[in-house]
């Protein structure tokens, strides 16, 4: 059975697809009766993002944590609702969301002594082929101290894979303004991740 | 010495105008360690960058196509209940008829089942909730000295709560929202009014939410204070 978020086949970021994802945000945040539907509708994706991806980190949460989980990060989300720009898909955005309420729900478990051994991906960065699950959650992090148009030309770049004259002509910027942005991005987040594993490092130290 | 004016050039390398390989970016690279090492490592983030959103669309592409994930329904209908109840702000009338008529329904059910109780308040203020139980506001019905506290009994489990909110219902201010509470867990509420004081008189409703947030049943009640 085809499931209603995987009707719309479009690409997760093309633009028209992104506007309509705008509307629909603001509509939810106006009390529309048909938004609030629509987005009860594409909420789901919030439980398959959970479940997904705790299934590819080896299940360390159970059925019942992830739908425990689910309600956590839908109010997340309800309340980040306003600060959603439609510079990616809806899905998409709710993705980085669920993975860092996911990786601190696992961290949270993980506490527990008898579950480490249950965690060998967490405990392992030998996956050079996918980068370790902390690596997604540090560049997550610091994409939260760029600045919007500095992680859409990097979401750009990398995500939908576009060169800098695409990139430019989506955001109706010059390419060097484009390149501009990508490099300033690039450095804040290098040293952003850089700062964070020598606080590591001095914590594991102590 | 890694300079300044070495990061325009370390830009142009980054961003493919320059290659690394010759002219003055590989002259740069051979004298300034710093922006050798500088380079290697933005290369890195920028693999590691495309390799975290491969996982992501990998995810989003897998995700899509799940159908029946843990607390899927549960979702829906937790967003269903929260835009509802914020619709109700602007339809707040049509909701609190159309609750005060359940309400009257049920109690007349609820009085058929269990009989008559002398001297039980002729307001509509219990009601038999989905799957069983009831809800019964205690306080402020009618006419009060004060409003405060709010009140109430249900046979509520654990995991459930209530959303609660009080509005005014004045000519004057008619629907205004004075107070409300999300996700409240006991059976009595003492909140100040936003703004202000309290009215001469309010409407206040309650709805009650199973551990899903499925709403199981909600009231609508009037009170009014005594020297109004």
């Amino acid at each position: 059975m085809q499931n209603s978020s995987h009707t719309d086949e479009r690409h997760l970021s093309d633009p028209e697809r992104l506007r309509e994802d705008l509307e629909l945000a603001r509509g939810v945040l106006g009390k529309q009766e048909a938004a609030i539907e629509r987005f009860a509708e594409r909420s789901k994706c919030i439980p398959r993002i959970l479940a997904t991806q705790n299934a590819r980190l080896g299940r360390p949460l159970n059925e019942h944590d992830i739908a425990d989980l689910a309600q956590d990060t839908l109010i997340v989300v309800w309340c980040k609702l306003d600060e959603f720009e439609g510079r990616a898909a809806l899905e998409s955005w709710v993705y980085r969301i669920c993975y860092l309420e996911l990786m601190n729900a696992i961290r949270k478990k993980k506490r527990l002594p008898h579950l480490v051994e249950e965690l060998p991906e967490l405990a392992s960065a030998a996956h050079r082929e996918r980068p370790a699950p902390h690596e997604c959650e540090d560049i997550y992090r610091g994409f939260e101290i760029l600045e919007a148009q500095e992680v859409n030309v990097i979401r750009l770049k990398h995500f939908d894979e576009l060169t800098f004259d695409e990139v430019a002509a989506r955001l109706e910027i010059s390419a060097n303004t484009a390149k501009t942005r990508y490099y300033r991005g690039l450095s804040k987040l290098h040293d952003f991740l850089r700062n964070r594993n020598e606080d590591g490092r001095e914590s594991l130290a102590r | 010495m890694h300079a300044k004016e070495h990061e325009a050039v370390l830009q142009q390398i980054v961003t493919g105008e320059l290659d690394a390989a010759e002219g003055r970016a590989a002259e740069l690279l051979a004298e300034c360690a710093t922006c050798r090492s500088r380079l290697e490592e933005l290369r890195a983030l920028a693999q590691n960058l495309s390799a975290t959103f491969r996982v992501e669309r990998d995810a989003l592409a897998e995700a899509a196509g799940l159908t029946d994930a843990p607390g899927e329904a549960a979702v829906a209908a937790a967003v269903r209940a929260r835009g509802k109840r914020r619709v109700a702000r602007r339809t707040f009338w049509i909701a609190a008829v159309a609750a005060a008529a359940a309400a009257v329904l049920a109690v007349v059910g609820d009085r058929l089942l269990r009989g008559s109780r002398s001297g039980v308040e002729e307001l509509p203020h219990d009601l038999i909730l989905d799957g069983g139980g009831t809800l019964t506001v205690e306080r402020p019905i009618g006419t009060v000295d004060s409003y405060l506290p709010f009140r109430w009994t249900s046979d509520a489990q654990p995991g459930w709560y209530y959303y609660v909110e009080v509005r005014d219902d004045t000519d004057e201010r008619r629907d205004e929202l004075l107070a409300e509470a999300e996700r409240w867990r006991t059976n009595e509420w003492s909140p100040s009014p936003e703004r202000g004081t309290w009215p001469d008189r309010i409407v206040w409703s309650i709805t009650v939410y199973d551990s899903t947030g499925n709403d199981v049943g909600s009231l609508v009640v009037r009170a009014r204070l005594a020297s109004d």
